[in-house]
């Protein structure tokens, strides 16, 4: 039997949803274990946030204004979130925001970007953006506040560990079973409760934004245990980042509006003409979506490409306040680029999956009973980090409830032996014709990029699902690594890695093609309309023994609903 | 405009001490991307050549810090540092090697931890959001950027002397610093810099040369600290024997070491090392009594703008 770790909750994932998830547990006198595949506060996606939204008035019941409520909240479920969105859960979440996460953060040290008489720097107009502290440092500034805490409360953690499957019994999920990368050691987690808060962003298509690490582990370790899954097709694609350094892809231009000013990132096509900034949407506060409907026009001209030709720009933005504010300015700087008079050549990206997990966003609680899911893994994903950590504290009291009424049920020795077989498997050498599992991701990732990008359309998506199957049939028998030392072998992980990928691209694209209508981030070329007569469901689905079932679930809208039945996708503003 | 090159070599340092005796080198050529960083020479070298590289990345835009490694002698991030037509690329130095350019940094980790890295309130906050100018945040938002990439870390000599194992290195002193400048922190962490023996630092400018965010980390960071130590310690006998140091060269103009020796460590002490002294003296090294310099107006002029300036 491998060495066996007993506690009472395990939380899976060093973001802002797994880091408060790990500190409200311990606050709540439970034994956690928090397992991190890279580092706490230093892998995933969390780091990359660039915003904060600061709203003073809306601290609590009595002095929020109802009218700016609706308004925030008309932004959050039509612009982000295509009325896909619990919309309850979205007002809950940003009251937590503003009375619980701010006073928090900053009693522990965050620092908000003020000015020289002490208030605010923020932007103009209708969002009030504010930064911590730096445009576009924000998150990573956060993680290290939240990483720090941990790490001095000596809350148990286990970081470069890799977890591989959720460990069941009699339909309960009753721990995990993980991968100590650095030593190559199988390991054993019995808990009460597991919250997974593996983030929303992947690594799956040759661009993306998500960090290194993620490989859809979350959402693989739930689909193979028998989750739902929920709205695995809603795949956002960010429309400006650098095209070149490949690897500065994740230092994100955001669309929206830069410190002091209401001007926001300008995108132009290669004939140099502007195409997109925010103020044409005046309503959509972060039109990321819409960024998206403009530069695919340009693309069927020949203006543009999905991966360069076409760029963002500030050169009408006052210089002073790019140097003074902006965290990306040393970037350009350190590429030679001028911004007071040049462009910067962007491409697009793989940003987030808004679907994930199928959740109950009362409770974070899954399908599985003993599973929660906090933060972007979810299916409600709005990719904020202020409500990923609101999910964090949620997931984790009611993590807390179910663990003390819990035994130990145990884990079941043939389900660890037989994963244990899994993962050993993955460990072996192929010296004549092998291929390297970095060889096999990175051909997953072309297949997404070339077949599964922005535009969708059925056939495509079916030469995608065959050329997946070639590559699980063809390429996996024949991946092998350099040595089987289990020292850091990251060979081994990429081998892991491979079997998520392949699960979870293959149900996403099986969840796309039941989506016969476009909306949001998710645009098919052969369903070119929003149909919120017949299509405003979630599509679900769970695996079978050998087989999937789908189901469309209905959205339930209780404050904001669309205004058409059907509408021309390009031109919808939303 | 210098033309770019077709390929890059890369020689990448690989060594898996579990099961190798020492490290060998591999040579990679890589086609050049425009705009090209070292990391992504390495992402290269994993996906096409077929070898299982061990090097740590996160994010690729310098915000995890995990990815240093030491390219053509000098440590750097690999997601910052421009692509070279000819790299030798090596694991941080002061760090033990896990496998290829993975390096253990826990050590340094733990000197970090050993700060208490953690804003200390002892009044507690009051409602959000708290009065604060960012006149009163200018010194600690000179830090704000630093990542624990630990590149300084790996740059500092002092941790290259094996006489110095306690010195905390230069990043932990820059997270100490972050918390000890912050205008609402009331820890001692005047207490805690002497722990990580800070007068070991030699103020060589190393860290500064090598930060990857640009941050000053000796003049920003460590010198502050040491100011917080010497008003706040005024008695601890490393702040006091900088002080009489520098006393000395507002005396004199330059050092004096019999008089160096006689004020920090007492009459007693300075005569067991009596016949140093005389060696010293009788090879010219020394004068008998401190010898004011020519121009030492200016010397002291220049202490008093320092001083000011403070």
């Amino acid at each position: 039997m491998p060495r066996t770790i007993e506690t009472d909750v395990v939380v899976i994932g060093g973001g802002a949803a797994g880091a408060h998830a790990a500190l409200t547990v311990h606050d709540e006198g439970l034994n956690v274990l928090q397992i991190v595949k890279g580092f706490l506060g230093r892998s995933g996606c969390s780091i990359f946030a660039g915003n904060l939204n600061i709203n003073t008035k809306a601290r609590d019941e009595e002095t929020i204004s109802p009218d700016e409520e609706m308004k925030w909240l008309e932004i959050r479920a039509k612009y982000m979130g295509h009325y896909l969105l619990d919309q309850d859960y979205v007002k809950r979440g940003n009251r937590w925001t503003q009375s619980t996460f701010y006073p928090e953060m900053e009693r522990k040290g965050l620092y908000i970007r003020r000015t020289d008489d002490g208030e605010f720097v923020a932007s103009k107009g209708r969002a009030r953006n504010v930064w911590a502290p730096n445009q576009g440092f924000s998150g990573t500034f956060i993680m290290e506040i939240l990483r720090k805490e941990i790490l001095t409360k000596r809350i148990p953690l286990l970081q470069e560990t890799m977890v591989t499957s959720l460990l069941m019994n009699d339909g309960q999920v009753v721990g995990v079973t993980a991968l100590d990368i650095v030593r190559g050691e199988f390991i054993v987690v019995r808990a009460k409760s597991v919250i997974v808060a593996t983030g929303p962003s992947n690594y799956l298509a040759t661009r993306s934004t998500a960090t290194r690490e993620q490989c859809a582990n979350g959402f693989a370790m739930a689909y193979r245990a028998g989750a739902q899954m929920q709205d695995l097709e809603m795949q956002w694609w960010h429309a400006s980042d650098i095209a070149s350094p490949k690897s500065w892809m994740r230092l994100h231009i955001y669309p929206n509006p830069m410190p002091e000013t209401a001007e926001t990132v300008r995108l132009h096509n290669s004939d140099g003409e502007m195409f997109f900034e925010q103020g044409m949407y005046p309503l959509a506060m972060q039109p990321y979506f819409l960024q998206l409907k403009h530069l695919y026009r340009h693309v069927k001209n020949g203006k543009a490409r999905w991966h360069g030709g076409y760029s963002a720009g500030y050169t009408h933005i006052d210089p002073r306040i790019m140097d003074q504010y902006s965290y990306q300015t040393q970037f350009f700087k350190h590429l030679g680029i001028d911004i007071s008079k040049d462009l910067i050549e962007c491409g697009i990206t793989w940003h987030t999956t808004l679907g994930g997990i199928r959740t109950n966003v009362e409770t974070m609680e899954t399908s599985l009973s003993g599973l929660f899911a906090a933060g972007g893994v979810g299916s409600h994903g709005v990719g904020s980090i202020t409500l990923v950590s609101y999910d964090g504290t949620v997931a984790a009291r009611n993590a807390c409830a179910r663990a003390r009424t819990e035994r130990y049920p145990g884990p079941s020795s043939e389900h660890v032996a037989k994963e244990e077989q899994r993962v050993l498997s993955r460990l072996r050498m192929r010296p004549d014709a092998g291929v390297r599992p970095a060889e096999v991701k990175k051909r997953i990732r072309q297949i997404m990029w070339e077949k599964i990008g922005y535009i969708k359309n059925e056939q495509r998506m079916n030469e995608a699902l065959s050329e997946l199957a070639e590559v699980r049939e063809k390429l996996v028998p024949r991946m092998g690594l350099e040595t089987i030392s289990r020292n850091w072998n990251y060979d081994w992980v990429d081998a892991l890695d491979v079997d998520d990928m392949l699960d979870i691209c293959d149900v996403s694209i099986r969840s796309a093609i039941q989506r016969k209508e476009s909306r949001g981030p998710f645009f098919r070329e052969d369903y070119p309309f929003i149909d919120n007569k017949n299509c405003l469901k979630h599509t679900v689905i769970t695996r079978l023994e050998n087989d999937i079932r789908i189901e469309h679930v209905p959205v339930e809208l209780k404050y904001i609903r669309p205004k058409t039945e059907q509408e021309d996708f390009l031109s919808a503003d939303y | 405009m210098k033309s770019s090159p077709e390929f890059v070599s890369a020689k990448i340092y690989r060594y898996d001490p579990t099961v190798e005796s020492s490290p060998r080198y591999e040579i990679f050529e890589v086609p050049y991307e425009r705009q090209m960083r070292v990391l992504d020479v390495l992402d290269y070298v994993a996906e096409n050549c077929g070898v299982g590289i061990g090097y740590r990345w996160f994010c690729g835009v310098k915000r995890c810090g995990m990815c240093g490694v030491k390219v053509n002698g000098k440590p750097v991030l690999a997601c910052w540092e421009k692509a070279m037509p000819s790299m030798v690329i090596e694991p941080l130095p002061n760090m033990p090697v896990i496998r290829d350019l993975v390096v253990d940094r826990s050590a340094f980790e733990r000197a970090t931890l050993a700060m208490n890295p953690c804003l200390e309130r002892k009044k507690p906050h009051e409602a959000f959001p708290e009065p604060l100018t960012h006149k009163d945040f200018a010194d600690a938002f000179k830090l704000m950027n630093c990542i624990e990439c630990y590149v300084c870390t790996a740059a500092c000599p002092v941790l290259a002397d094996a006489d110095h194992r306690d010195f905390a290195g230069p990043a932990s002193f820059v997270q100490l610093a972050k918390v000890a400048l912050h205008p609402k922190d009331e820890g001692n962490r005047v207490a805690r810099a002497l722990k990580g023996d800070i007068y070991a630092c030699v103020s060589c400018y190393q860290c500064s040369n090598v930060c990857p965010v640009g941050i000053n980390v000796l003049e920003d960071a460590i010198e502050k600290l040491k100011r917080q130590c010497a008003t706040q310690a005024p008695l601890n006998r490393e702040v006091r024997e900088g002080q009489i140091f520098s006393d000395i060269i507002k005396e004199f103009g330059r050092v004096h070491p019999p008089t160096l020796m006689r004020r920090a460590k007492g009459l007693l002490q300075s005569i067991s090392k009596f016949f140093l002294v005389v060696t010293m003296y009788r090879k010219g090294k020394v004068q008998r009594r401190p010898q004011t310099v020519e121009g030492i107006d200016d010397i002291r002029k220049l202490f008093e703008v320092v001083e000011k300036s403070r």
